[in-house]
């Protein structure tokens, strides 16, 4: 999942910041998210430019001293659950990067 | 001065959250303002739309003003720049009047003008700000009478709005609670005088008071929800369940989706947001019954300092 695809932010996803990560909010469905603060990280990464499972797998590992080969089971299951509610753009990674 | 106002501004001056209003009714509730500035204008005015039918309730909102109507008092144009136009049915309660004017009509002016308005009652505690929210009958204006009973002085009783920056400040409001008649019985507050409100759902008396009140603005502290439960005690409520916490107890989320389209709703989480990451909430469960209410002042003076 998630291989030779890159994901980005939706628009119209509202995002504020809170002392335990991030809260995110689907404007188009009035829906409400939060985010801790890996997740918080992985989201501000997206927010700059579309990116791949594995660039966003190798900006955690920096950020948070693990290694790339231990996020990628978490990554896919945070992107799943992004995809789910709505938040995330997917496209063929061929367009992209 | 606000702009979009022409005509006599009225002579019945007062103050209230932070405002200096200009009223053409007297609204007995509130404190005198001897100043010659003004923020907002309160008047009687045809509203160039039909009065709303008994059972309508109706919220309407865009960026500079809003329109409420409430079938069994009247209606209200709300314009941010600070007129607050009113037309009532003929037999409207001054009292019933007071309250929406000053209560959920205020809080919507305050939120256009750019601060959060909590539905909450405020204490002033040696100069810090403390913040008791809850639902209906948690017990929000009771615990706010025991505080003023102990010596603290009330912020407001109803609509808090909080100024946001540079950092959080709650703004005070006027010097009247709503009590039942029970909790008024066991909290006596001196130089009160009460009276009751005449639509009887409220099962509540108005008690206003001449000492008691702070009219300063003041750092924000700590923010409670008031639940009922067996112990005294207070447990925080971090990150998202402090967000969610305190975006239910907003004035604006009981106007649901009329008020929360898309941009009024992102800014408004980005307000609690912001109140959240220099003031932390707390669940504070009250044991039932007025009898430990003394033992409740002397805990929250406790944890709030």
């Amino acid at each position: 999942m998630f291989e030779n695809l890159v994901v980005a932010a939706k628009p119209d996803i509202a995002m504020a910041r809170l002392p335990s990560g991030m809260a995110l909010l689907n404007m188009e469905k009035g829906k409400y998210y939060s985010l801790n603060k890996v997740g918080a990280a992985i989201w501000e990464r997206l927010q700059t430019s579309p990116a791949s499972m594995e660039t966003l797998s190798a900006h955690v590992a920096a950020r948070f001293q693990v290694s790339e080969q231990a996020c990628r089971a978490d990554m896919i299951a945070f992107l799943d659950m992004l995809r789910d509610a709505d938040l995330l753009d997917v496209s063929p990674a061929a367009r992209a990067e | 001065m606000p702009a979009g106002a022409p005509g006599a501004v009225p002579d019945h001056r007062y103050i209230a959250y932070g405002l200096r209003l200009r009223a053409d009714r007297i609204f007995p509730e509130l404190e005198q303002d001897f100043s010659d500035t003004y923020d907002v204008i309160i008047r009687r005015a045809g509203l160039g739309r039909p009065m709303p039918e008994p059972a309508q309730i109706t919220y309407e909102f865009t960026a500079t003003q809003a329109y409420i109507a409430f079938g069994t008092v009247g209606h209200f144009a709300i314009h941010r720049d600070g007129l607050i136009e009113y037309e009532t049915l003929p037999d409207t309660d001054s009292g019933i009047l007071g309250l929406v004017m000053l209560g959920v009509v205020s809080a919507t002016l305050l939120q256009m003008r750019g601060q959060l308005a909590l539905h909450a009652s405020a204490i002033d505690i040696a100069g810090r700000g403390v913040v008791f929210m809850g639902n209906k009958g948690a017990g929000k204006s009771t615990t706010a009478a025991s505080f003023i009973r102990a010596g603290h002085r009330l912020l407001t009783d109803d609509v808090l709005p909080i100024q946001l920056e540079p950092a959080p400040r709650l703004i005070p409001g006027f010097a009247q609670i709503k009590l039942s008649a029970e909790a008024m019985d066991s909290i006596a507050l001196p130089g009160a005088t009460s009276t009751p409100i005449p639509d009887l759902t409220f099962h509540k008396s108005l008690l206003r008071f001449t000492t008691g009140f702070s009219g300063q603005t003041v750092p924000a502290a700590r923010l409670y929800v008031l639940q009922a439960g067996p112990t005294l005690q207070a447990t925080p409520l971090e990150g998202a369940a402090g967000l969610a916490a305190l975006m239910a107890n907003t004035y604006m989320a009981r106007f649901g989706s009329q008020f929360f389209n898309n941009a009024r709703a992102a800014d408004h989480m980005r307000q609690c947001a912001a109140l959240l990451a220099s003031v932390k909430v707390r669940c504070l469960e009250v044991p039932p019954g007025l009898g430990r209410l003394a033992e409740l002042v002397a805990f929250v003076e406790q944890d709030s300092a």
